[in-house]
């Protein structure tokens, strides 16, 4: 008797701690009633309500977008809700169906896959939600896309590198998982700028680092063994890079190799004005945020969703000398 | 030449002859079915009768002897083969699928098709298991779910099941076991309707009263020997008992040594819902008690309970004056009690370690100052122990998994014996041990009662207690039903006490 | 009717075959030199002293996880959380570090919060009887959702000093190499020379035979699982530490290539059966197939079908030379 009715006990508080960490819904929603920067009407009536899905909130560089997004949000007295798709498309998709029974008035979502997200963007048109796809496109039409492409970002890493490495340079490309949209995107942007643009150039590896940092690390360390000499390693994510100078630095090898990243995360940031990492692409993840957040303003202005074009943030090469202006 | 007698004659087993790792299990026995008739196979524990109906419904294939079924010689290779010779066999354990219906545990792997082979027709299910159901007089819903039957009801759908396989031999293992007196009465209706049907069927059982309510001949094993077969009129039960017990009492079994005086051990009132009521007993110092009984009298339960395995709900404990207060097994090794249970394999051993590290396991207060093991003491000393005891084994580091019984449970003696110990439980000592180690075990248990140490021996071998005890317990039903010093202590006397209690109810 | 159906597997049974054993015992030695004779013939890289301390170094952090597995495995349970509570434990001690400057006071606070998570585990487990699988994976949760609002989803960096732990050096050996081989022989020395050691083999190989034989098994499985925590606490610190900054994303699958070590060096699901010189054997040929992989330039989608293999087979052998236990 005592055994299970501890063990209910244990079941509810492990559950309400799971509630909690996956979502702080509730927390958001009362400081947006109680926010005043909205119009008296909006005080009475319900507010408008985005209902925000993360691809998966290991990554960083996603989480910062949902607080700048909640922030942004909050401050036009709207109320976010939240979820966390954590890598599973199926997840993120079943998150979204119950964001569309809850009728939010607008979806945000990073969708995970290319293809798998198709049916949540088709339940939100059945059901009359907008649906905005942040970040990352879905093989279908009928929804507004924020975000940066990241074929771009590619382009920029290629561009720079194109710009500044010697003759018949020696390079190493460390990806993400390679089932990701992101990672076809960025890499086809940084062939194009430089594996095209300059053929002296020489590719001697490409392998994944998950886009982690310790991998990155490994990889690194693996690659110093193999490879005498090399100019410069490529990342497509700055946690990587910021391993791959670890492994350099610890190596007394850093010097003369250029190691460049995706995001602009505040590590890569610090890096870069250490002179360690050389060059990150920033994200600009609160005009990402904002963005959304203009596209609710206009649908609860009462604009047809389908009007609504879509947004682009550019990406922005940084570099010790104008690491300054993002900070 | 066909007599009249042998035309009724079903089937015939001649001469079976069956061992096991060169021990002799089954010697020349024979057996005669005929249509239409419930046939007792009786015996003690350890008569060959599971092995016989094992080879009976080709579970074992390799054994000497002849089996004829209508007079023409048949062997078979596997149950499948048996079964589809019409031979069935409803066992002592009960294994329904739960969740699925009648019907589809009746016809399981065998599940009527529509045209297309490999769906199966539902209208067909249904309706054949209707029919049969029927046949018997029974009004079950073909639709109901397993799990929601009776433990009668199980052993009903079981018997329809041997039946809707167009069975001509059934045979039922213990299959009153787990029935009241009302369910057994129906299920005799049964067995009759069936016998009436011309259907023949093997009815092993340990109640005498049900043998001579509804069996028509009897065939007794014992020791693996084919004894006799009358049919009933011309037995009771005092032939048939002689006939099953009747084993000379050789010298397997070592003279005793007189008990001490003082007693040591005291047992008063103990109960466990369920399991034991009001048992009390007491033993001497370097007496040995033993306590028989078939199983499911309760006997390991109440050990189980003096151990500290299981909690008793009332009674007392005293050794030597001291009350005790038991509530792990913790509690009783401190105290000096050990037990050496009656299933090695899940109680006494871990088979995965080795010799030294089972004979260590309960023996750390000995073996290790603070956490850190003392090798040389443990080695020193399961040495010495496994050489008093005589465990064959190479090297104290094999597998205690890797021994043969009689070795293994000679290990769980010693993991107990380096002790210095008030009490030695002992729950069938020699089960699955041939004999030669048997008499070494003897021997040991002997010796241990001499040095003065009180022993309480379970046991189902009424030879093993006869020959052992300075006193025999009989326990049925959860109690105890009498109390026999040596000179009375018979097999005889024994089994009156068990079947006496078993007609009470 | 049980004893004569018993006595059939009497008899001869001493003289079973040892090959089983033999494996057990030595089998992955063997394996483990192959790998290094393969290897070395397909890259000339591969033997560079630098590449080999590189392997070792890169799988230290794997390796003090493995050792937490295998006590655990071995006693037949398992923590499914041990990823999620290193990066707990590690941001912990990188917040302590740049808020106190302190690396002592990095490390223990690393090393407590692990063993707490553990003791916490211990303590679901056997109070709740909950089974170490579901626990555990509460546990994981809690742990990554705890670590998530503490870091904000972003690294903490700045942590000077306490680099050291993961990258510095004693002579010519890499700190991390030095913990972790302080941890296999602290592990091995409990499980082979304290009692605390014989109750984790003997609960893994019969637990009920255990309690008959008067073992406290609760408060040693919490014990256990306090152990464990420690060491992934441990582990935490060191490869933050490495890694130069507290990485909140880092922990996510470690418990599984711990796990895989473990198996690949002979600690059995079953229970009862396990030392930690083999796991520590099953982390480096799980690294030096990394590696080599990684030399050779063998795409990321082939690595991960290789390692899948490993698994596989590594389990397979497992089960076909456990011992006999019905």
């Amino acid at each position: 008797m005592k055994k299970r009715f501890l063990s209910i006990l244990a079941f509810v508080l492990v559950l309400s701690a799971l509630t909690a960490c996956s979502g702080n819904n509730d927390k958001a929603g009362s400081e947006a009633s109680g926010a005043n920067g909205a119009s008296p009407a909006a005080a009475d009536k319900k507010p408008f309500t985005i209902a925000f899905d993360n691809a998966n909130d290991v990554y960083a560089y996603c989480v910062k977008v949902r607080e700048y997004l909640k922030q942004a949000a909050e401050a036009e007295g709207m109320k976010v809700l939240v979820a966390n798709g954590a890598g599973d498309v199926k997840t993120q998709n079943d998150q979204i169906d119950n964001f569309i029974v809850q009728k939010a008035d607008l979806i945000a979502s990073i969708s995970i896959d290319l293809d798998g997200s198709v049916p949540a963007v088709e339940n939100a048109k059945a059901a009359n939600i907008p649906y905005l796809s942040l970040l990352t496109h879905v093989n279908t039409d009928g929804y507004i896309y924020v975000g940066s492409e990241n074929k771009q970002a590619g382009e920029v890493q290629g561009e720079y590198l194109a710009k500044v490495l010697p003759q018949n340079a020696k390079v190493l490309y460390m990806t993400g998982q390679t089932n990701d949209q992101q990672y076809v995107d960025r890499k086809a942007g940084l062939t194009e700028k430089l594996l095209k643009a300059r053929p002296d150039v020489k590719l001697l590896a490409e392998q994944s680092s998950d886009n982690q940092k310790d991998k990155g690390m490994s990889l690194t360390e693996d690659w110093m063994q193999q490879y005498p000499q090399f100019d410069a390693i490529i990342s497509q994510n700055d946690d990587a890079a910021l391993g791959a100078v670890e492994a350099l630095k610890a190596a007394n090898r850093l010097k003369g190799v250029v190691v460049v990243g995706i995001d602009g995360s505040d590590e890569a940031l610090k890096s870069i004005e250490a002179g360690e990492l050389t060059m990150t692409v920033f994200q600009d993840a609160k005009s990402q945020a904002q963005a959304v957040v203009d596209v609710a303003k206009k649908l609860r202005d009462g604009e047809d969703p389908k009007s609504i074009t879509d947004i682009l943030i550019p990406f922005k090469a940084v570099t010790k000398e104008n690491v300054s202006e993002v900070k | 030449m066909r007599t009249r007698e042998s035309r009724d004659i079903l089937l015939a087993m001649e001469g079976i002859t069956k061992s096991f790792s060169g021990v002799k299990v089954l010697d020349g026995v024979s057996l005669q079915l005929k249509k239409g008739s419930v046939h007792a196979l009786v015996g003690e524990n350890g008569a060959g009768k599971s092995t016989l109906m094992k080879i009976l419904t080709g579970m074992y294939d390799d054994y000497q002897g002849t089996i004829t079924l209508e007079g023409k010689p048949i062997r078979f290779p596997d149950e499948r083969a048996a079964l589809n010779a019409g031979i069935s066999i409803v066992a002592q354990e009960l294994t329904p699928i739960p969740d699925l219906t009648i019907a589809e545990n009746i016809f399981i792997g065998r599940e009527p098709t529509t045209r297309f082979k490999g769906i199966i027709s539902r209208k067909k299910l249904y309706e054949q298991t209707r029919e049969l159901i029927n046949k018997l007089g029974l009004a079950y819903d073909p639709h109901t779910k397993m799990r929601e039957l009776s433990v009668a009801e199980t052993q009903m759908v079981e018997i329809i099941k041997a039946i809707s396989r167009d069975s001509r031999l059934i045979v039922m293992d213990e299959p009153t076991s787990a029935l009241t007196e009302a369910e057994t009465h129906y299920l005799f209706g049964q067995i009759e309707q069936l016998r009436d049907q011309g259907i023949a069927i093997v009815f092993i059982s340990h109640k005498f009263d049900e043998i001579f309510r509804i069996c028509d001949e009897v065939t007794v094993l014992r020791d693996g020997k084919f004894i006799g077969s009358q049919p009933i009129g011309e037995l009771d039960q005092d032939k048939i008992v002689t006939m099953m017990v009747g084993r000379q009492i050789s010298d397997i079994y070592p003279p005793l040594l007189p008990p001490g005086d003082p007693v040591v051990f005291e047992a008063n009132g103990l109960t466990r819902a369920g399991e034991f009521k009001d048992v009390s007993f007491r033993i001497r110092k370097g007496e040995i008690v033993g306590v028989s009984g078939i199983m499911g009298a309760g006997r390991t339960e109440v050990a189980r309970a003096i151990f500290g395995l299981d909690r008793l709900d009332a009674g007392e404990i005293k050794l030597a004056g001291e009350k005790l207060k038991i509530r792990t097994p913790r509690d009783a090794i401190r105290k000096g009690i050990a037990m050496v249970s009656e299933d090695r394999k899940q109680l006494g051993l871990v088979l995965v370690r080795s010799i030294k590290d089972n004979i260590a396991l309960p023996n750390m207060d000995r073996f290790a100052r603070g956490w850190v093991i003392k090798r040389g003491k443990l080695r020193e000393e399961a040495k010495q122990i496994s050489a008093k005891l005589s465990v064959k084994a190479s090297s104290l580091d094999i597998e205690a998994g890797n021994l043969s019984g009689g070795n293994q449970q000679k290990v769980v003696l010693a993991k107990w014996l380096v002790r210095s110990l008030k009490l030695l439980i002992l729950d069938e000592p020699t089960r699955g041990i041939d004999v030669g180690a048997k008499t070494e075990i003897y021997r040991l248990i002997r010796d241990l009662a001499s040095e003065g140490l009180p022993i309480l021996m379970i046991s189902s071998e009424l030879p093993e207690v006869i020959g052992m005890s300075h006193r025999v317990l009989v326990m049925a039903e959860g109690r105890i039903q009498g109390e026999l010093p040596r000179e009375q202590a018979t097999q005889e006397n024994i089994m009156q006490l068990i079947v006496a209690a078993a007609k009470e109810h | 009717m049980s004893a004569t159906v018993t006595a059939e597997k009497e008899a001869g049974r001493d003289r079973r075959t040892d090959w089983k054993l033999l494996y057990r015992k030595y089998g992955i030695v063997l394996i483990f030199f192959a790998i290094i004779i393969i290897s070395a013939l397909l890259n000339s890289n591969f033997l560079e002293p630098q590449n080999l301390m590189n392997i070792v170094r890169q799988n230290a952090v794997i390796a003090i996880l493995a050792c937490a597995q295998t006590i655990l495995i071995v006693s037949g349970m398992i923590d499914l959380s041990a990823g999620f509570v290193l990066a707990l434990a590690g941001c912990l001690a990188c917040g302590v570090m740049v808020n106190t400057g302190s690396v002592s006071a990095a490390l223990f606070t690393g090393i407590a919060v692990g063993g707490l998570c553990g003791w916490l585990n211990g303590f679901l487990i056997t109070r709740f009887s909950l089974q170490p699988f579901i626990a555990t994976l509460a546990m994981a949760n809690v742990a990554n959702g705890i670590t998530q609002v503490y870091t904000g989803g972003s690294a903490i960096s700045g942590i000077k000093e306490l680099k050291y732990v993961g990258q510095g050096m004693v002579g010519p050996i890499p700190l991390p190499i030095i913990i972790m081989l302080f941890i296999v022989l602290l592990t091995w020395f409990i499980m082979k020379h304290t009692k605390f050691g014989l109750y984790i083999y003997a609960i893994g190989g019969n637990e009920k035979a255990t309690i008959a034989s008067g073992v406290h098994v609760n408060r040693t499985k919490r014990l256990i699982f306090l152990l464990s925590g420690l060491f992934v606490g441990l582990a935490g610190v060191v490869l933050m530490a490495r890694l130069n900054s507290g990485q909140p994303s880092v922990g996510v699958g470690k418990e599984f290539d711990a796990i895989t070590a473990a198996v690949v060096g002979g600690t059995s699901f079953n229970g009862g059966i396990g030392n930690v010189f083999g796991t520590l054997v099953g982390a480096l040929i799980v690294g030096m197939i990394n590696n080599i992989l990684n030399l050779m330039n063998v795409s990321t989608q082939y690595q991960l079908i290789i390692k899948g293999l490993l698994i596989a087979g590594a389990v397979i052998i497992d089960i076909r030379t456990k011992s006999a236990k019905s």
